[in-house]
Order: structure tokens, then C-alpha cells, then sequence
């Protein structure tokens, strides 16, 4: 029997994919020699001033549109103050009562019904830098600690949702559907393990059946979908038990501990800031254009929903559906194969089957594969023409795929093209047939499995080479002839 | 809502500051008389006027998505603490 | 006439037709300054080799014939708040003792593409806050009119190197009247530019939304100078406004007939000294013997001012200092282990009391609670004070107030009481909150100190404010006869 009922609301900030950062001209490579992507700005030098990067209010003007948000002609920078050592400035410059979009949703699939998650808002603001402490790896056990700013004044997006979610299924659906939207956007590489997109969870409990909202406490910085969902499932049953003991939930934040794969306090709300927020005068209101925005939309790239219903009407599967649209880059060779004459079904099934495992065992993206779009569409020309059985093509698919070399090419290199001539193989038909008369008489008989005993046979006589349903014709009509 | 001692305090620690308590004892008038004035500003009528945070607003310059290579910034040499390439500041507790 | 006692434009001419070399400018101006300097000390940090090194290169060109900006070779001084490309920036702050910045303000680059001599940094209060230059952590400068008495704040210094003779033009920075005022005490010109019209980028940020540089000088015609070299937009400063600049000077032409001046009557009544008051008037009825006309007009959000000016500019600063933790750049305690101590101690120690007590207070009318009280109520008040002007400005041509409600006063005066003190600027901070430029001439000694006349001219009408000022000029010759003891006798009084 189900007490309580879980609210569940997330926010997800996710680093925009400009080539700098969102108030200056630093570039926001992952990974360089640290305090090397750094300028007066983003040191937060005495003197030094914030400029707006025009590319990051495209990319989260993209965002808003594709979530349906209403994108805010009008949105005011604040200033969010607390010290850190990862906050030059001693502030954040940020977005707070005025955001660029505000009320959109995002669909999801639950057990193959749609629930609609709403997205209350999506702000702009400049990430902060590394912290990385020394002596110990934890915090409590430091002795000092590096700073590195390259990471500071990163430009993220907040995207914060409606506590619309109600289980750690769910929650996990959300964020992954969120990431594909943003990832294929372009705006966002979604790289959790780098950051790129990064969750905290808000969750209270309720009597199942009450309207009004329980304490909630904030798990903070989830960083990969397995760890939303156990961070969910642990943080449910650690409320659960202090509710039904009648003690309180108290509201505060909490970190995922992937060792313990639960969550424990990070600070309670005594110590909760102050942020003192205000209106950035370093910059100006932001003011859009309602043409602008529309040029957006406009010039929207079309998003995993909008592809999967295409490719649902051209007779994919669910599944095929799933693993086309996981990597813009598998939808989009997905795309080229079909706009160049395959036809949909059959290039899904190479893609979601063969090519899909070949290049997981190389370790390769669908981009990187040495069997480009042109080249299945060669290989499925050779399956349609009978020139290779299906199982010959699997072959020629590692091939490529390991070699480079073009499909026909690899089969003309090996001879090995199929055999559907009808009188050749309608010789060997009759040779087999010859060689086995009893065998024949069992299929006279009734008894269809020997007729497998006789294709057997003739595929090993063709080296596996003879057209498979030709020959399964040729050996029935033979017989039925004799 | 007067400006208190507690208030004081509170926001000696709110901004990460250092007061001895001469000082303390000398501020406390003083912070209350200047927010004391305030309340003069209670005779205009501010409901249907605006907040400014400034005084007019001009279109804001936005910058290009191009990265910009920094000359030496100096940061060794203006850092109280500086190791491997990094700030050090002592621990966090 | 010393040629250190010479303006920029009689400078440039000279320098052109070679009766003065750059060099012998220079070298007077510091034997001057080694004589005067102890009693006035206008400066921080003095440049002394490298200003001759220039000098020699700016001869060099001079003697070729080349054809060069007209503020070359002129030695400039510049407030310790803006950043000059390898030299320290204190502030006049322990905080930042020591931070040598990796780059040039922009007005300075605007300047060094001139070819202008910085002869040094100039003294102020802490970070700008304060109206005597009392606040600064190193020395107090003194006014060159009465060593007794102070020369105004925050840019002291850079009034003062100039009213006594120890830089031909200097740049200091105004958020509520810290070019104006000590200007006024000084009897020399100080401008504040429109917000916008001049790049914050290297200037060291009190309050954001108000804080501009501008030029000190003993002519309107060298402030209009050094205006073209330092305004106009900068892309790395977003609040920087995109306006035509850079004819102030070349099309500089005095006005006063026609002209329409308005005076709030709460900057003309008992809050300002008789004496002043006097100077102010017999300054305006110059004008009116000379064609313009004037009268007392209303504007009730202006006695206000002051009191949601320090509520607005700590609440900005209380933000701006925040970046000085110890951490980066700057002092740091030392002594302490943990990082809480590290940024409290640190900003104990290097923080002085006036700084403190504005980060206190824009700390508490920010915080939780308080905000709507405090900060959104002076934000509206903002907003009339801006209607006040804007109404104002539709029936005359320029606004007149007296810089200051009294002359300068004697060092430690207002020690006891700050909130005397920020009383000193009442005519001053209206300006800044409704973002308009505006320019303080002298117009007259009382009791043997300089008065200050301010002309405040609508948003961007710095060519006609100029205008204004250049045919006050014309009438009143202030620069002749105003000139400190100091700067006429060579001597300290």
C-alpha cells in the first residue's frame, strides 16, 4: 500500500556549445592546462566588464522554442551574490525574476503512454569554475585547494521543470528526452561525464490524494541517468522512513554519493544564502525582436519527435525509432541513406542491426563510420539486384566497415557474388536430388524438414552463394517433377 | 525595522567583513540614521512609477562568438598563493 | 608664465611651432612638483622617467614635422581607479596594494594613441567613496588654496595636480560628484560625461549604474579637448553608449545669449552657504547682462537624492567589492587556515572604515526582506528624479546649481560625522542618478576659497553644455583669475 506520493521537480543546467564564454572572448575548450582560458572578465579583475555573447542567446532562444516556452521579448541579468573561490566576482551574473522563456513543456513516453512534464522557466547564466581540492578527496579532509577559473562565466542554460514528475522512471525519461531535444538543437553536447548537462533534483513526499506540497530537499549535481534514478529511489525511501516514523522531512540540500548510491546533507537550510539578488547594471535589459524570435522558429531544426513520427509513417518500429533518433548523428545517417533512394525499412534494419553492432565493437560513432550512407545504399542495391544473399551482406558490412573500401568493391574482390540463375542452379538442384533419393521420397512423403537437409546441401555444393528462396523454389519444383 | 545590533552583525557575516567593536558601536547610529532617511521618500506617491536601475537604457552592444587570445594576465605575479598552474586557497572548513 | 601654467590648446600650438620643446614641459612641471608636492601631495605613484623618455620621443616627432593629435606631449594625470597597462592600481586601498593590472583602461589607450605624458596616478578616497579624499588608506592631499583644508573627494588628487600646477589636464571618476566637487574646491573645470558617453572598461567600479571618468582642466576648451580623446563607444563596455564623438573641441562655441537657464530652488535655499549662494547669483546675472535668462524652477524629487543615493551606490559597491577576497589577486591574511577566516580577515584588514560602512549598508538593503523597503523604493525615485530633469529640460536649455552647498572645509571637519559629509554632494548626486553630463567652472572666491558653478545639460548635450561653459569663460576669465597660491607662486602658502 502506497502512502505517499513523490513530487518530483528537476533542473537541469546544460552548457551551451559556443565557441566562447557568455561575457567574453574566452574559448571554453574542456580539458586545457588549467587558468589558461582566462581573461580580466571571467578573473573577475577590478575594471573589468561583462559582454553578452550573442551566439549563447540564439542557442537559448533555441532552447525556449523548442520547448514550447514563451520566449520573453524582454529579460533583465541579476546579479546572484554569495563567496566561493569558484565565483571571481563574488557574484553570479544570472537571470531571476525576469527569464527569457518561461511556461513550455516536454512530453515523454511512460510504459508507452504520454505524460506531459511543464517546463517553468529557462534562464541564462555563466557557470562557475573548478574547485579541486588537495590532500584528501574529499572536502572534509582537504588541506588546501586549486582554483581553476577556465570553466568560469561557461555559458549554461537553467531549465527548470514543474514538479509534474511523480517517479524516478519518469524523472530518468524526462532528462533523457530533454537531452536528445537539446543535443539535437546543436546547443548542448550533452556530455554528462564532462558536465555538459548536469541535474538537481527537488522531491517531497505527500499523502497520496493531498494537493498541497510536502518539505522538499534538493539533491544537487546528478550527473549521469542511472544516478538520477537511484539518487530518486533513495531519497523516496529516506523520506518515506521519517514520515512514517512521524518525524519531519527537513528541508534541505543533499549530494548523490554514487559509493553509497544514496544522497547525504550538504548543508541545511540555516545555511542557505542569501543571494540578495538585483538587477545587473552592467547590462542592459535584453531586448529581442518578435521577428527575430520568429526567425528562430523558422529556422528550427527538426527534433527527435517530429523525426520519430516520419519515420514511424515510412513503417519503423518503436525500437528502430529509438536507436536511429539516440545520436543526431545515427538520424542523420539514417536520413542521408533514405534521401539518396533506400528505401526506409531496409536501411533501418542495416542500421539498428549489422552497422549499429559493428561499430560498437570499433568503438566508432555513426559519423565516423568507414561505411558511409552512400555505401549501404550500394549494399542494399546488391541485396535487392540478388547479386548477395542477406547473409553475405553481413559479411561485406564488417568489411566495409573495418576497410573502407566500397561495398561492390569488397564483393568483386571475392568472387563471391550470389548465384540466381536459375538453370545453373537448377543443375545443381537436380545433382543433390540425384545424389539423395531417399531424402527425396521423405519430402514427397510429407515431410518438409528434409527439404532443409537438401538446401543444405545445395548451399554448401555453391559455397553458400546460391539465392536461398530461388533455390528453396528450384528444389520443391524438381521434386515435384520427379 | 530598525537597524539593529543583531541586524549589524548578521550582515558583517552576510558580506564576509571584519568590524572591531569600536567601529561596530560607531555604525550603528550612523546606518540608522542614513536609512532613516528614507522614510522622507514615503511623501511622493510611487505607486505607478517605475523602478529604474537606470537612469535610461540604451541599446546593449552584444558580442561575436570569436575567441580572443589574452597577453600575459599577470596571474603569478598578483596571486597571494599560486601553485601548479592554479589559485591555492586554504580549505574550505 | 611657467609652461607647466599653460592649457593643452596654448601647449599644442606651441609645441607645433617649436617655441616650447615637450622635454622642457616636462622637466619643469617635476621641478615644480618637487617643490610643491610635499605640501599638497596630489599623487600615489609619480612616472617621472618614463614621462622624459616620452617627452624626448614626442620632440623627436614634433622636430619632423609629424602631424600629431593635438594632446600630445601633454602630461596628464590619472586617478588611481583606472587602470594604466603594468603600473599598480591601489585605490588608494591596502586591498589592492601591490595589484599591478595586465591592461590599459580604454580611455587610456585612447589617450596613449594620443600620445598624451601620464605623469602619474592621483590620490582619491578608498574606491572612490568619499567627498574630501580623507578615506584614502595612504595620505590625505590637500588643497592648494588653504593646506588646512581638503580638496574635495573622491578625486582629490587629480584636482589637486592640477590646481597646483602639477599636470596640465588630469582624468578623475564621478558616481556623485567626485570629479564635480573637487573641482569646485580647487577652482579648476571637472566634467562628468553623460553615462555611457565615456568606457568604464578599466575603471575600477563603485556603483555601476552611476560611475563615469571624466576630464579635469583649467580651461573648458582642454576639458572639450580631452573629452574627444576619451568618449565614445566600446564594445568591451556594454552600458557604452554608440554616439557621434570626437568634435567637442573643434566645434566648440561659447553661447549665452538666447540662452534659457533653469535653477531647482532645493539646491538654492538654506541647505547652501550664503557666500556661495552669492557667487552663484552674481554668475548668473553675468549671464543674464549677456543675453540668456534665468529663473528658479521646481523639482521636489531633488531633495531626495541623497538620501536614495546611499542606498542605491553602496547597494551596487557592496556587489562590486565583493571580487576582493584574497583569493586571486590582492591582500590576503596569511595567518588564516580556513576559508571563511581567509575572506573575512582579509577584508577586515584591508578594507577601511567608509568602505565598510557601505558594504554594510547596500549589503542590508539588499538582503532578504529589505529589498522592496530599501533598494525598489530608490529605484523610483530614480525614476522621478529622471522626469524631474526630463520636464525641466523642455523649457530651458541648461540647469545651474551651485557645485557644492559651501567651499572646501577643513580636514577632519566632517570626520565625526560621515552623514554631514555625503550632505556635501546634494547638488552634485541628481546628476549622476538621471545619468546627464554636467561641468563645474569657478565663479568666484569667498573668503578666499573657490566656489563652484555646475551646468547640467540634457542627456548627450555635452557639445552645448561645452557651449554653455566656453561663454561663461568668455565673460567671467576664470582661469586667470582663479588661480590657487600655489599654482601662481610656485610656493606652498
Amino acid at each position: 500500500m502506497t502512502l505517499f506520493e513523490p513530487v518530483i521537480g528537476i533542473e537541469v543546467h546544460a552548457q551551451l556549445k559556443t565557441n566562447t564564454k557568455l561575457f567574453c572572448g574566452c574559448s571554453i575548450q574542456f580539458g586545457d592546462k588549467p587558468n589558461t582560458n582566462v581573461c580580466p572578465v571571467c578573473l573577475g579583475m577590478p575594471g573589468a566588464l561583462p559582454v553578452l555573447n550573442r551566439q549563447a542567446v540564439e542557442y537559448a532562444v533555441m532552447a525556449g522554442v523548442a520547448l514550447d516556452c514563451d520566449v520573453r521579448p524582454t529579460s533583465v541579468f541579476s546579479r546572484k551574490n554569495y563567496f566561493y573561490p569558484d565565483l571571481p566576482k563574488g557574484y553570479q551574473i544570472s537571470q531571476y525574476d525576469q527569464p527569457i522563456c518561461l511556461n513550455g513543456f516536454l512530453d515523454i513516453v511512460v510504459d508507452g503512454v504520454t505524460k506531459r512534464i511543464g517546463i517553468t522557466r529557462i534562464h541564462m547564466e555563466e557557470d562557475a569554475g573548478k574547485l579541486v581540492h588537495q590532500g584528501s578527496d574529499t572536502i572534509a579532509g582537504a588541506t588546501h585547494s586549486h582554483v581553476d577559473l577556465n570553466r568560469a562565466c561557461t555559458p549554461l542554460i537553467e531549465i527548470v521543470s514543474e514538479p509534474d514528475i511523480r517517479t524516478a522512471q519518469e524523472a530518468r525519461l524526462y532528462v533523457e528526452a530533454l537531452r536528445q531535444r537539446l543535443v539535437y538543437l546543436g546547443i548542448c553536447d550533452g556530455n554528462m561525464e564532462e558536465g555538459s548537462l548536469r541535474a538537481d533534483i527537488n522531491l517531497s513526499l505527500r499523502p497520496v490524494g493531498a494537493t498541497s506540497f510536502g518539505t522538499r530537499t534538493e539533491t544537487k549535481n546528478v550527473n549521469s541517468f542511472r544516478s538520477i534514478e537511484r539518487a530518486i529511489q533513495s531519497e523516496i525511501a529516506r523520506q518515506t522512513q521519517l514520515l512514517v516514523a512521524g518525524e519531519r522531512v527537513v528541508q534541505q540540500t543533499r549530494q548523490y554519493d554514487e559509493s553509497t548510491q544514496s544522497t547525504r546533507v550538504l548543508r541545511d537550510k540555516e545555511d542557505s544564502h542569501d543571494y540578495r539578488y538585483f538587477p545587473e547594471p552592467d547590462l542592459y535589459p535584453l531586448v529581442l525582436s518578435l521577428d527575430w524570435i520568429q526567425s528562430i522558429r523558422d529556422t528550427l531544426p527538426e527534433l527527435p519527435h517530429a523525426k520519430a513520427a516520419r519515420y514511424r509513417g515510412a513503417g519503423l518500429s518503436d525500437f528502430e525509432c529509438d536507436v536511429i533518433l539516440s545520436e543526431p548523428e545515427t538520424s542523420r545517417y539514417f536520413e542521408s541513406c533514405v534521401s539518396t533512394g533506400a528505401d526506409a525499412k531496409a536501411a533501418a534494419k542495416w542500421i539498428v542491426g549489422d552497422l549499429n553492432s559493428q561499430l560498437k565493437e570499433l568503438k566508432q560513432s555513426f559519423a565516423e563510420s568507414k561505411l558511409d550512407p552512400a555505401g549501404l545504399v550500394q549494399l542494399l542495391g546488391l541485396i535487392d539486384s540478388g547479386k548477395i544473399s542477406g547473409k553475405m551482406a553481413k559479411d561485406v558490412v564488417a568489411q566495409c566497415v573495418k576497410t573502407g573500401h566500397a561495398p561492390e568493391a569488397i564483393v568483386a574482390a571475392s568472387g563471391a557474388t550470389q548465384i540466381s540463375d536459375t538453370s545453373e542452379l537448377t543443375a545443381v538442384v537436380d545433382r543433390i536430388l540425384d545424389a539423395n533419393p531417399d531424402v527425396v521420397e521423405k519430402v514427397k512423403g510429407g515431410k518438409a524438414n528434409s527439404a532443409d537437409f537438401l538446401m543444405g546441401q545445395v548451399m554448401r555444393e555453391t559455397k553458400g552463394r546460391a539465392k536461398p528462396d530461388l533455390v528453396r523454389s528450384l528444389i520443391l519444383e524438381c521434386i515435384s517433377r520427379r | 525595522m530598525t537597524f539593529s545590533h543583531s541586524d549589524l552583525d548578521h550582515i558583517i557575516r552576510l558580506a564576509h567583513l571584519e568590524v572591531d567593536s569600536d567601529l561596530k558601536e560607531k555604525f550603528l547610529p550612523q546606518i540608522q540614521s542614513i536609512l532613516g532617511h528614507m522614510d522622507s521618500i514615503n511623501k511622493f506617491d510611487l505607486t505607478d512609477v517605475p523602478a529604474a536601475a537606470t537612469a535610461f537604457s540604451v541599446e546593449m552592444t552584444l558580442r561575436d562568438d570569436v575567441v580572443v587570445i589574452q597577453p600575459d594576465l599577470r596571474l603569478a605575479t598578483n596571486a597571494p598563493s599560486w601553485n601548479d598552474h592554479a589559485f591555492v586557497v586554504p580549505r574550505i572548513n | 608664465m611657467a609652461n607647466w601654467q599653460r592649457s593643452a590648446v596654448e601647449l599644442a600650438q606651441a609645441f607645433r611651432s617649436r617655441t616650447v620643446k615637450v622635454v622642457d614641459v616636462v622637466r619643469e612641471l617635476w621641478a615644480h612638483h618637487d617643490q610643491v608636492e610635499p605640501s599638497v601631495k596630489a599623487y600615489i605613484s609619480t612616472f617621472q622617467e618614463s614621462s622624459l623618455t616620452q617627452a624626448a620621443e614626442m620632440d623627436a616627432r614634433f622636430d619632423r614635422g609629424d602631424d600629431l593629435p593635438l594632446l600630445a606631449g601633454i602630461p596628464i594625470a590619472i586617478k588611481d581607479n583606472i587602470h594604466v597597462n603594468g603600473v599598480q592600481t591601489t585605490c588608494a586601498s591596502q586591498i589592492l596594494k601591490g595589484f599591478v593590472p595586465p591592461f590599459n583602461a580604454t580611455v587610456i589607450d585612447r589617450l596613449a594613441d594620443r600620445h598624451v605624458i601620464v605623469t602619474g596616478k592621483t590620490n582619491l578616497d578608498e574606491f572612490a567613496m568619499g567627498s574630501s579624499t580623507e578615506n584614502s588608506s595612504f595620505h590625505t592631499s590637500l588643497n592648494p588654496w588653504d593646506l588646512s583644508r581638503v580638496p574635495g573627494g573622491s578625486s582629490g588628487g587629480s584636482a589637486v595636480a592640477v590646481a597646483s600646477g602639477q599636470a596640465v589636464v588630469s582624468l578623475g571618476s564621478d558616481t556623485g560628484g567626485s570629479i564635480r566637487q573637487p573641482a569646485a574646491f580647487c577652482g579648476v573645470v571637472g566634467l562628468k560625461p553623460t553615462y555611457g558617453r565615456v568606457s568604464r572598461y578599466g575603471l575600477v567600479a563603485f556603483a555601476s549604474s552611476l560611475d563615469q571618468i571624466g576630464p579635469f582642466s583649467r580651461t573648458v576648451a582642454d576639458s572639450a579637448l580631452v573629452l574627444d580623446a576619451i568618449a565614445g563607444h566600446d564594445p568591451k563596455d556594454a552600458t557604452s553608449a554608440s554616439r557621434p564623438s570626437g568634435s567637442f573641441y573643434s566645434t566648440l562655441s561659447p553661447t549665452v545669449a538666447g540662452l534659457r537657464i533653469g535653477v531647482p530652488k532645493e539646491l538654492f535655499g538654506p541647505e547652501i552657504d550664503p557666500g556661495v549662494k552669492a557667487k552663484v547669483v552674481a554668475a548668473l546675472d553675468l549671464m543674464r547682462a549677456n543675453g540668456a535668462t534665468w529663473e528658479e524652477v521646481e523639482m521636489p524629487s531633488l531633495r531626495e537624492a541623497v538620501s536614495t543615493y546611499y542606498i542605491i551606490a553602496p547597494a551596487e559597491a557592496s556587489a562590486n567589492l565583493s571580487r576582493f577576497d584574497g583569493v586571486r589577486y590582492g591582500y590576503r591574511d596569511a595567518n588564516a587556515d580556513n576559508l571563511r577566516d581567509m575572506f573575512r580577515r582579509s577584508r577586515g584588514a584591508g578594507f577601511g572604515a567608509e568602505v565598510k560602512r557601505r558594504i554594510i549598508i547596500g549589503t542590508y538593503v539588499l538582503s532578504s526582506g529589505y529589498y522592496d523597503a530599501y533598494y525598489t523604493k530608490a529605484q523610483k525615485l530614480r525614476s522621478l528624479i529622471v522626469r524631474d530633469f526630463a520636464q525641466a529640460f523642455q523649457k530651458y536649455d541648461v540647469i545651474v546649481t551651485p557645485t557644492a552647498p559651501s567651499t572646501a572645509f577643513k580636514l577632519g571637519e566632517h570626520a565625526a560625522n560621515p552623514l554631514a559629509m555625503y550632505l556635501a554632494d546634494i547638488a552634485t548626486i541628481p546628476v549622476n542618478m538621471a545619468g546627464l553630463p554636467a561641468i563645474s567652472v569657478p565663479c568666484g572666491l569667498h573668503a578666499g576659497l573657490p566656489v563652484g558653478l555646475q551646468l547640467v545639460g540634457p542627456a548627450f548635450g555635452e557639445q552645448q553644455l561645452l557651449n554653455v561653459a566656453a561663454g561663461y569663460e568668455a565673460l567671467a576669465q576664470f582661469s586667470a583669475h582663479y588661480q590657487s597660491p600655489i599654482f601662481a607662486g610656485g610656493t606652498h602658502a
